[in-house]
């Protein structure tokens, strides 16, 4: 494992799960989120394996729950973030804050 | 009505599950279907199902797929030892049934390499030569007013000029055998095959030279080049290379080479090879290598690649045409050349004056097939022999599954099983092979080189091809039973894959009546060849063919003298080219039909003393026969036979008489009709012939009419005339009797052939059924003590244990009758003699093969009947 570096697309799909409701928490109700938040299409199955990645280096929990007609009555892998996702997060936050603390302000505002 | 909600295709669906992992697959099912509803509000239902499907492709993805080690439990070795000995435990316990299963394959296996040798020699045949796809034989149909046929040899021209002619034939040998009596110092033999060709000859075949160079071998006329077998039997341990044979006692022909023998493949046969010049040479035959028409020689081209088959016979027929169009418009006869590939020769070609040795398509078909039918004979008696067992290994099945085993492992188990029992059985039939090859080597006069990598996989496919049909079934079924129904103890095999079992069986019948019809009409029409009326007497008949050799001719009638002296040598006679058996040359002349005019024609022609008719046992229909006291018979008179006066149009055999034949040079005068008479296989209709007296001393065989009975008399006699007259010759005789038998050996050795087939296959369906009675005896034990003990009656008895398999037998009889009436018909047609299909054929076979059947059922039936109820009933 290679820790707790975060690729751009696996920060952005953990942010937006941190947003997202329990039950809207799962692979569609993600792609729709980062289309109408982000303004970015993604395919399902990226976000599947993003999310079984992330899995992996213990970001996110799942479960399964949530079954509809829609679904043919088969239960939605439904995702949360863990405390290390969150602390994930948080830093990735803080090396930008501090990386654009950095920036001097001169050309573009 | 309740509209069906549209579902995503099913073959979709199911791919998805066999590729995803199990902990994924639910979810990612959920999340398709959802696209695929989503897609359905704004998108045709078709346009929502492919997307789907593309969908499903999509998430194959390393992440989402199943590991495939972990479904399957990941060492099944250590069961192995387990397996066998349970294997080996059931073998044991059901050693009759083992020994059924075991003997059939083996026997049907050891049929199948039999087959497969044979066939792969018939169809091997020519296949040696590097060049043998481009080279050609040349043959010919004959086309006048009266008649039509094929021959497949041609004017000694084409072979000479064409390869010079024609630019794309590269190179052109012919081809002629025959027999001559060869001499060095005090050794002299006839010899037959042999062959005269062109010194083309080494260059379009591969036959191998063992000394000598091929470019000069046979340049000179007076050479010969022999075959190591030759050169001992005259040579001895000396270098024959150098020295000089004696031929026909008339010419030195110096051994520029030795040749090896050629392969048994080979359609072409020799002992020693002289070339062609020396034929014209010897017969004085100036005009040979400038004949284009008639037929005398097998001409073989060697083209170049980029020709094909129909433009090399439009070049030859444009060639020729050129060549000897005007005598064959003056003659009104025409001749139409045709090319046969060298390799197609030996199976396909069956032409006038073709090589007796040729084999037949049909023949390697009918054997393949009825290989093939043995062998699923006997993969259907192991099928119906373990399935129908299988009740006593339910209980193993049913511990194993309770102990976690797989089915794919149980699979593995049950084809092992039947992978080792095939593989015994293959071991046991090559051994068998081995065995037999050598007598199978003497009834065909073939050798075989039968060992080699195509019987390796022959045998490989041959047993893997055996335990796949034989054990894959049983397997399944066996693999399929529920541990719990099994274990309950609720559970019986009797229902399940009966029907399939009962259809094996009527299959396996069908097939044993069928050929038991077969064999039984084959014997009757050879039968019934060997006993038509040939139109001649064939006991007590002769032949003496000495080759024309000059001190014969000139004693021929001191010899006849001396042999019609005794009282048991009827005639004696002789004739040229003229014996029935080895069929008749054929020549071009002119007859004339019944509006007066003359028409040209090609005749069988044969030359003959006086008295030869008598000596044969012809009749005379009508006229008179050559007379000695005519002086003119010797130069006119002609006889002909009925088959010439129907192919002319005469009429009548009266009508014939008075009829003239002739060129320009020939002025003859039919006087005499005499009976028909074959002197080719039954399968051809009798040919016209026109019969003369022999010109001088021109003969070559003499012809002797004896008392059978007194037949060590006559041996003893010719070889004292012999000795006495004629010392310098060998003495060589046939019996009219075997030549004539000698003709149908083929047909004979099929025959018998198939007849041992047949008789394997019956044992075969037998072995499966007596292994059926006896499950189906050892089931109803039980059920038999009770009725007996209720006063059931032996017969009843019977009655009830071989009612079902009796009845499959009777349907499966009566399946085949129909079948083997047409195909046998098929194969009568082929006669043109021919036996009307005899209607009780098929219903002997049938009672036959039911016969059989009670035989073999019975046996167990009625064991089972006699068993003391007390015995049965006593553990209850």
């Amino acid at each position: 494992m290679k820790g707790t570096h975060l690729g751009e697309f696996e920060e952005l799909l953990l942010l937006t799960l941190a947003g997202l409701a329990e039950d809207e928490a799962y692979s569609i109700g993600l792609v729709e989120a980062l289309k109408e938040r982000a303004g970015r299409k993604v395919a399902g199955p990226v976000v599947h394996s993003t999310l079984a990645r992330l899995e992996q280096k213990g970001f996110v929990k799942s479960s399964l729950g949530g079954a509809t007609a829609e679904r043919g009555g088969r239960r939605k892998r439904l995702y949360a973030l863990s405390y290390a996702g969150y602390r994930a997060l948080e830093t990735a936050k803080q090396q930008r804050d501090a990386l654009w603390n950095f920036v001097p302000d001169k050309q573009w505002k | 009505m309740e509209v069906k909600p549209p579902t995503p295709p099913r073959w979709a669906l199911w791919l998805l599950r066999w590729y995803c992992h199990p902990a994924w697959q639910e979810s990612l099912e959920g999340d398709l279907y959802e696209y695929f509803h989503q897609r359905l509000t704004h998108r045709s239902l078709r346009a929502a199902r492919w997307l789907f499907v593309w969908d499903v492709v999509r998430h194959c993805r390393p992440f989402l797929m199943r590991a495939p080690q972990q479904l399957f439990s990941p060492n099944r070795f250590p069961m192995l030892p387990n397996s066998i000995k349970i294997a080996w435990r059931h073998v044991r316990h059901h050693r009759v049934v083992s020994l059924l299963n075991g003997l059939g394959m083996l026997i049907s296996l050891a049929s199948a390499l039999f087959i497969f040798t044979w066939v792969r020699h018939e169809l091997s045949y020519d296949t040696f030569h590097q060049k043998a796809d481009r080279i050609y034989r040349i043959t010919n149909t004959f086309t006048s007013a009266s008649e039509s046929f094929t021959q497949a040899i041609s004017g000694p021209a084409l072979g000479k000029h064409l390869p010079e002619m024609l630019t794309p034939v590269e190179a052109g040998t012919r081809v002629v055998g025959s027999t001559a009596q060869l001499q060095y110092n005090d050794r002299r033999f006839f010899e037959r095959e042999i062959t005269a060709v062109d010194p083309a000859f080494f260059q379009i075949f591969d036959f191998e030279l063992i000394q000598g160079d091929t470019a000069t071998v046979l340049a000179e006329p007076q050479s010969i080049v022999l075959t190591p077998e030759l050169a001992t039997r005259y040579f001895g341990e000396e270098d024959p290379v150098g020295k000089t044979v004696r031929i026909h006692d008339a010419y030195d022909l110096k051994v520029t080479g030795i040749v090896a023998p050629a392969p048994a493949n080979s359609q072409i046969q020799f002992s020693a090879l002289l070339p062609m010049d020396f034929i014209k040479l010897a017969f004085n035959f100036e005009g040979m290598d400038d004949m284009w028409i008639g037929g005398m020689a097998n001409t073989y081209l060697l083209t170049d690649p980029n020709l094909s088959i129909l433009e090399l016979e439009d070049l030859v027929n444009n060639r020729v045409g050129e060549m000897s169009g005007e005598q064959q418009r003056a003659n009104n006869f025409a001749y139409t050349y045709h090319a046969q590939p060298l390799t197609s020769i030996h199976l396909e070609s069956n032409l006038r004056y073709d090589f007796s040795t040729n084999g037949s398509l049909q023949q390697v078909y009918v054997f393949g097939t009825v290989g093939f039918l043995i062998l699923l004979l006997a993969c259907i008696n192991y099928m119906n022999l373990a399935t129908a067992y299988s009740m006593r290994r339910a209980r193993e099945v049913g511990i194993k599954k309770t102990l976690g085993i797989m089915r794919g492992g149980l699979l593995l188990q049950f084809l092992a099983e039947s992978a080792l029992i095939s593989l015994i059985a293959l071991l046991g039939a090559l051994v068998l092979f081995n065995l037999l090859l050598p007598g199978f080597e003497r009834f065909t006069m073939t050798e075989f080189t039968p060992w080699g990598w195509p019987m390796v996989k022959f045998g490989l496919l041959l047993w893997v091809g055996m335990f796949l049909s034989a054990g894959l079934y049983p397997a399944l079924a066996l693999s399929r039973f529920k541990p719990v129904k099994v274990l309950k103890g609720s559970f019986s095999t009797s229902q399940e894959g009966r029907w399939l079992r009962r259809g094996l069986i009527v299959f396996q019948f069908t097939v044993t009546t069928f050929l038991l019809v077969a064999i039984l009409v084959a014997n009757r029409q050879l039968d019934f060849i060997g006993k038509t009326d040939l139109g001649f007497e064939r006991e007590g008949v002769l032949f003496i063919p000495f080759r024309g050799l000059a001190p014969v001719q000139e004693n021929y009638q001191a010899i006849k003298e001396s042999l019609e002296g005794e009282s048991y040598i009827t005639k004696v006679a002789a004739s040229q080219n003229s014996y029935l058996v080895m069929g008749l040359p054929n020549g071009i002349t002119t007859v004339e039909n019944t509006e007066g005019e003359f028409v040209s024609t090609s005749l069988y022609r044969m030359f003959v003393s006086y008295d030869f008719m008598e000596t044969m046992g012809i009749s005379l229909v009508e006229g008179r026969g050559f007379s000695r006291d005519i002086g003119t018979d010797t130069a006119q008179a002609v006889l002909v036979n009925e088959a010439a006066v129907r192919t002319f149009g005469w009429g009548t055999a009266a009508n014939a008489l008075g009829k003239r034949f002739g060129n320009a040079d020939e002025n003859k005068v039919v006087v005499g009709v005499v009976r028909d008479f074959h002197f080719e296989s039954l399968k051809m209709q009798v040919q016209p012939v026109w019969i003369h007296l022999l010109q001088g001393a021109a003969f070559d065989g003499i012809v002797v009419r004896y008392q059978p009975e007194e037949i060590d008399r006559v041996r003893r006699k010719l070889a004292d005339t012999w000795g006495a007259l004629v010392p310098e010759v060998p003495l060589d005789y046939t019996f009219l009797e075997d030549d004539l038998d000698r003709q149908y050996l083929a047909e004979n050795k099929f025959l018998s052939v198939f007849f041992c087939l047949s008789l394997i296959s019956a044992l075969i369906a037998c072995l499966g059924l007596f292994g059926m009675a006896a499950y189906v005896a050892q089931q109803r034990l039980k059920e038999l003590g009770i009725r007996k003990v209720l006063g059931a009656s032996l017969n009843q008895l019977l009655v009830m244990l071989s009612r079902e398999l009796i009845t499959l037998v009777i349907i499966a009889a009566i399946l085949a009758v129909p079948l083997s009436w047409y195909v046998m018909k098929q194969w009568l047609g082929g006669f043109a003699y021919a036996i009307a299909f005899p209607w009780w054929a098929p219903i002997l076979a049938a009672l036959l093969a039911t016969a059989i059947a009670c035989f073999t059922v019975w046996h167990h039936a009625y064991r089972a009947a006699r068993i003391n109820p007390t015995s049965l009933l006593r553990l209850e």
